[in-house]
């Protein structure tokens, strides 16, 4: 799946702070057109899925996605979660971020980025979003050079 | 969640209703870099919620003819006119015949797919200012 996909590069040699795109999958219209118009908002390029079927036709299509925002329940063959797995093995350089209105116990890969219970406040997902990008800028200690 | 999406007057809001994804993400894309707020639905039944919503204001809707659900475009395109007939709307499909019978419900007739963006641009914009010309001359 992930062999098509012409992009597996440090997404931090292209995501410069704002410009980074979120693939923002969501059923719910109003939520995805809101949290989308949000992050839009903030500078970010957006692309939305409303299942994870659309979100892999856009993955697979070599559009350059840094972040998945992703809500857990969705119609279609497969959900939140199973979309995140995929996501997380084939193109193991994209952000992961989890949403849903319930608290399920399910067991999460442990490279997803996040999880943002429902309602979440949009500005937090920003500042999450902006740390992770932030945290993967700043050089290790090994990595300094010393004068 | 805080939304700016309607708080604009100034910017036309352009409803995309297209089931599949990709035309979806191209023409939406295009048209967010001429300068329109956009608002994207992937049937007629996300539109219907987005166009039943008072608060939200949409000049005009890009709607594909073909698509799953309970309405079509032509569908769509009629239950805009009862409901909602100062919205423009603009179809388009690839379907010979669904273009032909589309040509009775909006205006310049249906765009055949595959559309060129600057096509569904130019057409917006000859909506948008023949709308403002009869609110003029009304």
């Amino acid at each position: 799946m992930g062999s098509a996909h012409p992009h597996h590069s440090d997404p931090l040699d292209e995501a410069d702070n704002g410009s980074a795109t979120i693939l923002v999958v969501e059923d719910d219209v109003f939520q995805r057109m809101t949290v989308a118009a949000e992050l839009r908002k903030q500078g970010y390029n957006v692309v939305e899925a409303a299942n994870a079927d659309e979100a892999l036709s856009i993955l697979q299509s070599g559009t350059r996605i840094h972040v998945v925002f992703t809500d857990i329940a969705m119609p279609g063959s497969l959900d939140g979660v199973g979309l995140a797995r995929i996501v997380c093995s084939a193109f193991p350089s994209v952000q992961v971020i989890l949403t849903s209105g319930h608290l399920a116990g399910t067991e999460l890969d442990d490279r997803i980025s996040g999880f943002f219970p429902k309602p979440y406040d949009v500005q937090k997902l920003v500042a999450h979003i902006k740390s992770h990008f932030d945290s993967r800028r700043t050089p290790s200690p090994s990595a300094v050079v010393k004068s | 969640m805080n939304t700016d999406l309607t708080s604009s007057t100034v910017q036309e809001t352009i409803l995309v209703v297209e089931d599949e994804v990709l035309i979806r993400m191209v023409i939406s894309e295009y048209l967010r870099g001429c300068g329109y707020k956009v608002i994207e639905a992937t049937n007629s039944d996300e539109a219907i919620i987005v166009l039943q919503d008072p608060e939200i204001t949409i000049d005009v809707v890009f709607s594909d003819i073909e698509m799953p659900g309970s309405m079509d475009g032509f569908a769509l395109s009629k239950w805009i006119r009862a409901n909602r007939a100062d919205i423009e709307v603009i179809l388009a499909g690839s379907v010979p015949r669904a273009v032909s019978a589309a040509a009775d419900l909006c205006d310049e007739g249906p765009l055949p797919k595959p559309y060129e963006p600057q096509v569904v641009v130019d057409r917006i914009r000859r909506l948008i200012a023949a709308r403002a010309s009869r609110r003029k001359t009304s």
